[in-house]
């Protein structure tokens, strides 16, 4: 009778032990939200999630029950295979305590000034210069000379890359550099002239004053100019196009560059540019200002203001 | 409904008489509202083909255009099963959607085909895979149709090759997306129509230049407009007011916002592609 027990026994453990094997071979991947009552940042994580096909675990750092040392002890105890970090504060924490694992992030405005290791991986949160080009050029054909107001400190560079870029597109950028958010009314009227659009940029100087940058709009708007921009909050200042980042989009593309490290493949660029862009158009003002758009090009605007 | 109860409550004279005016009223304002709602005939809009997601605009344009029709609405849907779901059993609507979908469906649905968008005057249009590469062998693929529709396409346009290029799909949401993917490195190639690839062309040559076109579809139709058989006939006041859409300029900019600029009846031999794709 005894035998015959320690003959199942070992055999309940011959099946158990194969199943225990694979499920330990199965790559553990932790989800931290910075926030998950940011929509743009829940759907980032919906679409990560969706798309991966894997079990994965998520946790909100907005959620109080997540102090910094109950998710020291989670990242410690689960000592996941690839973190997804969305935003920077997710970020930081997981660079800071398990900086040897594959870290994918997302979300995160300038994250240049972020430490990196060799296994750091993300989808940057602007969209390229060339893209917002190509569709500020999709929706306005006739746009030729685009105004840029940017400060030398933060965005020589850019200015410098966008100006090559433009040129290959037959578009003329016309920038004027400021080195204090005040100088940008002045710098504005001495471009003016010279434009069909101005472009607004994220440059931390121009961003700073607030009653400074709705001046900005006032001046433009009286002057019929129209404003480009790249944060959907900014049509409720005046901007006429918003061109900004496809939050679903940076999700699955967050997916796509987990999955390709978690089946050891090749990876182009480490951190790339987004993918996909969400569209606003004022068309109201379109028609106010008497401007002419690409009606077939309708079908890419996300979002009509009329 | 809440003025009608308010002069019954004023209405002098006896309580018990108030009391059945008032019941009348409710059931009268009741039975009104549900005989609008279920006169309303609404056309349920599923495309797999394109990522279209300005929901919210979509809705609003052409409910503001087909009232001065009708009792029209749109309902667009941005997955396929709530789409399919939501329409079984149903008798009195008109569909928007891609020729591959109601290839797939229209026979459990009883469907008839009535009219195929245009682009251009054309109501065909090519897939095509494009890389900067013209040597490349697998990748990232970016596409701006569901990942169902976008490997059918490849297993379609690629037939033994498939396996050598079947890789991740990246869901974009357009094809001018799909195409600067690939344009600025975040796919290796891209599944997109040859109209996104034209007008890359205008917008940016220099990008266009780098393009490859590596392979290319059979024609297929556009958005498709089809209508349940049993709601043929009812349907036809809809269905017009649909085609009309391009001779009128308010309905010409709400096309624009599907990416078409007209509508054509079907011919038979497009039926019989349709129904044999």
């Amino acid at each position: 009778m005894k035998l015959h027990r320690f003959t199942w026994l070992i055999a309940g453990l011959l099946l158990i032990y194969p199943g225990s094997l694979a499920a330990d071979k199965e790559p553990k991947v932790l989800v931290i939200n910075s926030d998950a009552g940011i929509e743009k940042y829940k759907v980032a994580q919906e679409e990560f999630t969706g798309t991966l096909s894997r079990p994965v675990r998520a946790i909100n750092l907005d959620d109080p029950k997540w102090k910094i040392a109950d998710v020291e002890n989670l990242l410690y105890d689960e000592y996941p295979d690839l973190v997804y970090c969305i935003g920077s504060k997710a970020y930081l924490i997981a660079h800071r305590f398990i900086s040897e694992k594959d870290i994918v992030f997302s979300s995160i405005v300038n994250w240049q000034r972020f430490p990196v290791t060799g296994k750091t991986y993300g989808v940057s949160v602007e969209l390229h210069s060339g893209i917002q080009m190509t569709l500020f050029r999709y929706i306005f054909p006739k746009v030729k000379k685009i105004g840029v107001l940017y400060s030398t400190k933060y965005n020589s560079e850019w200015f410098k890359n966008t100006s090559t870029e433009s040129k290959e597109m037959g578009i003329e950028i016309v920038g004027k550099s400021i080195a204090e958010s005040k100088q940008s009314i002045d710098a504005l009227r001495e471009s003016l002239p010279a434009v069909d659009a101005l472009w607004l940029i994220p440059d931390p100087l121009l961003m700073e004053d607030k009653d400074n940058l709705m001046k900005l709009f006032k001046a433009c708007e009286s002057r019929k100019l129209p404003v480009f921009s790249y944060h959907d909050s900014f049509i409720d200042y005046g901007a006429l196009l918003v061109v900004s980042v496809d939050a679903p989009t940076i999700g699955r593309q967050a997916a796509g560059i987990a999955a390709e490290i978690l089946s050891d493949g090749t990876i182009d660029e480490k951190v790339q540019y987004p993918a996909g862009s969400h569209i606003i158009l004022n068309l109201k003002k379109v028609k106010e200002y008497g401007l002419q758009y690409n009606e077939a090009a309708l079908s890419a605007v996300n979002q009509i203001v009329e | 409904m809440q003025r009608i109860t308010h002069h019954i409550t004023r209405f002098p004279g006896d309580k018990r008489l108030r009391g059945i005016l008032g019941c009348c009223a409710v059931v009268l304002a009741v039975t009104i509202t549900a005989f609008a709602a279920a006169d309303k005939t609404t056309i349920y809009f599923y495309s797999s083909e394109t990522s279209i997601n300005n929901f919210k605009s979509l809705k609003m344009e052409f409910d503001r255009y087909l009232t001065k029709f009708g009792p029209y609405e749109l309902q667009p849907f941005s997955d396929r099963e709530s789409f399919e779901a939501h329409i079984k059993g149903k008798d009195q609507y008109v569909l928007l959607l891609s020729s591959w979908h109601y290839s797939k469906i229209y026979k459990d649905n009883a469907l008839i085909a009535e009219l195929a968008g245009t682009r251009k005057g054309e109501k065909y249009q090519r897939r095509i895979l494009v890389a900067k590469d013209d040597a490349v062998k697998g990748g990232r693929i970016a596409s701006a149709s569901s990942i169902q529709h976008t490997n059918s396409y490849l297993k379609k346009m690629l037939r033994s090759n498939y396996e050598l290029v079947a890789t991740p799909i990246l869901t974009v949401p357009k094809d001018i997306d799909a195409l600067m993917s690939v344009g600025f490195g975040m796919a290796r190639l891209a599944l997109t129509t040859k109209n996104a690839l034209d007008e890359l062309q205008t917008i940016n040559p220099t990008l266009y230049q780098k393009m490859k076109v590596l392979a290319e579809g059979e024609a297929s139709l556009l958005l498709i407009v089809a209508v349940p058989e049993r709601f043929s006939k009812d349907g036809q006041p809809l269905i017009a007011a649909i085609k009309n859409m391009a001779s009128d300029p308010e309905g010409r900019e709400k096309l624009g916002m599907l990416g078409l600029d007209g509508w054509q009846a079907l011919d038979p031999s497009d039926t019989l592609k349709l129904e044999t794709q």
